[in-house]
């Protein structure tokens, strides 16, 4: 057994499907800070993370490997470096109908690495199956840019199968 | 052949004239099956306009590109073509015949140089190139630009995997066109990924030589095939020839799925054989009390290394 905080952090945007991803990885009903809108519903999302969604998961050690969920608006931005800080790895999730994802992926991006920079990063893209104009070939053209190769996985988040992807390629981001 | 003719919310009346006028175009040698529509791709849709339930299935049939028949009125604005609810078989006959005479001679065209589809797709004259792959009325659009694939529904992309996978030769090629309207798309990776792994016996070796990944796969979608990490992160660290990927990975779950992963990313326009790899931030090394937490983390979430 491990002796120490063992932490996996999901972050990126409102509405990219972080709860719904932590839910879909848990093993338990995550615990959840979920608010409703205050400026009314985005489309079928109705609530929003306000200060954290937190879940474990034990592995086979009895470790319990904790996975928390960041909100994703930016007047909780003071949250990200507590829950960033000794994270084992980060899980960015973004929408691939938002208009903006290559600056959104940018901005969190930034955001997660000028918290924490050596920590492996993946990025799951949402709802891309419905997003007739979304481009792969942009996002690793703006990865390219940074002199990263980080995995980029479009992912069902409620397909648990498809979610453990992200952490997947988490193991294999190390040398 | 034999038509896959399907019906929704019709009135007992004009079901049982339909079935009549169904066995009338046997005199055409036009043969058809009439069953219940349960979703699926058909070659026509009869259903009733002036019911919610019909107007749903004529709707969906129409976006997949299904010929379909409205009775007794027209659907909102859609311009389908209608037939009265009181009409005799011999009329829903000739109409019927009208509208599937367009698709009992639609060519299907072949892959440019005699080669399958498959291998044209693969390692022939249309790898990592925009291309529309055909099967009988279904067709998906490979779109290697982009990391994505496109179709009109889900079962079409599942049906010419599957064909491409049998290496059918069924399967025709085209240049790209435009995408339908409701186009639904996919990883364009894990698409090819699933063929070259269900094919892997005929598709040759991959030449020898060095590759690495100038980007990592979309491989989202393929959680069967998860173990083609293992492949992705050893290409994409630096150049290496498939027979060093052979010896790194002999004995895992991993080496089954170095031929099919080369082949599919290839395919993809992903792999790029002698070039120097381009410069990246070094990868990050865990430590050993770290290690021991991945190893966990990788046996928790089915990975064996």
């Amino acid at each position: 057994m491990f002796d120490g905080m063992v932490k996996i952090v999901l972050a990126g945007p409102v509405g990219a499907g972080k709860t719904t991803t932590l839910r879909s990885l848990s093993d338990d009903e995550p615990v959840s800070t979920e608010m409703p809108l205050t400026d009314g519903p985005m489309g079928e999302k109705t609530t929003t993370t306000v200060a954290l969604d937190f879940s474990t998961v034990m592995l086979d050690d009895g470790t319990p490997l904790q996975m928390f969920g960041l909100p994703g608006q930016d007047h909780f931005a003071h949250m990200r470096p507590i829950i960033l800080q000794g994270a084992l790895g980060v899980i960015v999730l973004l929408a691939a109908d938002q208009p903006d994802i290559l600056t959104m992926c940018s901005e969190w991006l930034d955001a997660i690495q000028s918290i924490t920079p050596d920590t492996p990063i993946a990025i799951g893209i949402t709802r891309s199956d419905q997003a007739r104009d979304f481009r792969m070939d942009a996002l690793r053209a703006l990865l390219a840019e940074r002199k990263t190769t980080l995995p980029v996985f479009t992912i069902d988040a409620r397909d648990r199968e498809q979610a453990q992807q992200l952490v997947r390629a988490l193991v294999y981001s190390f040398a | 052949m034999r038509f896959d003719i399907r019906i929704a919310a019709l009135s007992q009346a004009f079901e049982q004239r339909l079935r009549i006028a169904a066995s009338l175009l046997g005199a055409y040698k036009i043969n058809m099956q009439v069953d219940a529509w349960n979703g699926t791709r058909c070659h026509l849709l009869i259903a009733a306009g002036d019911d919610l339930y019909g107007q749903k299935a004529l709707d969906i049939a129409h976006r997949r590109g299904t010929a379909v028949l409205a009775v007794g009125a027209a659907v909102n604005d859609a311009e389908y073509p209608v037939i009265g609810r009181d009409a005799a078989a011999v009329d829903i006959a000739r109409r019927m015949r009208e509208l599937l005479k367009p698709t009992t001679f639609a060519p299907t065209a072949k892959p440019d140089d005699a080669a399958t589809a498959l291998h044209a797709l693969f390692d022939g004259a249309w790898r990592h190139r925009p291309v529309d792959v055909l099967l009988d009325r279904r067709v998906v659009y490979l779109r290697p630009q982009t990391g994505r694939i496109f179709a009109a529904t889900h079962s079409d992309l599942l049906a010419i995997q599957q064909a491409l996978a049998e290496d059918s030769g069924e399967l025709g090629l085209r240049a790209p066109e435009a995408l339908p309207e409701h186009a639904i798309s996919s990883s364009l990776e894990a698409y090819l990924l699933h063929i070259a792994h269900a094919a892997n016996e005929k598709l040759p070796p991959y030449p020898d030589g060095r590759y690495h990944l100038k980007a990592w796969p979309d491989l989202g979608s393929v959680p069967a095939l998860r173990d083609a990490m293992a492949v992705v992160a050893r290409l994409t660290q630096g150049p290496t020839s498939p027979s060093e990927l052979e010896t790194a990975l002999n004995g895992s779950p991993a080496a089954s799925l170095i031929r099919p992963s080369l082949w599919a990313f290839s395919a993809a326009g992903l792999l790029q054989a002698d070039a120097v790899a381009p410069q990246t931030a070094p990868r990050p090394v865990a430590d050993a009390r770290k290690q021991g937490i991945w190893a966990s983390i990788a046996r928790h979430f089915g990975l064996k290394r």
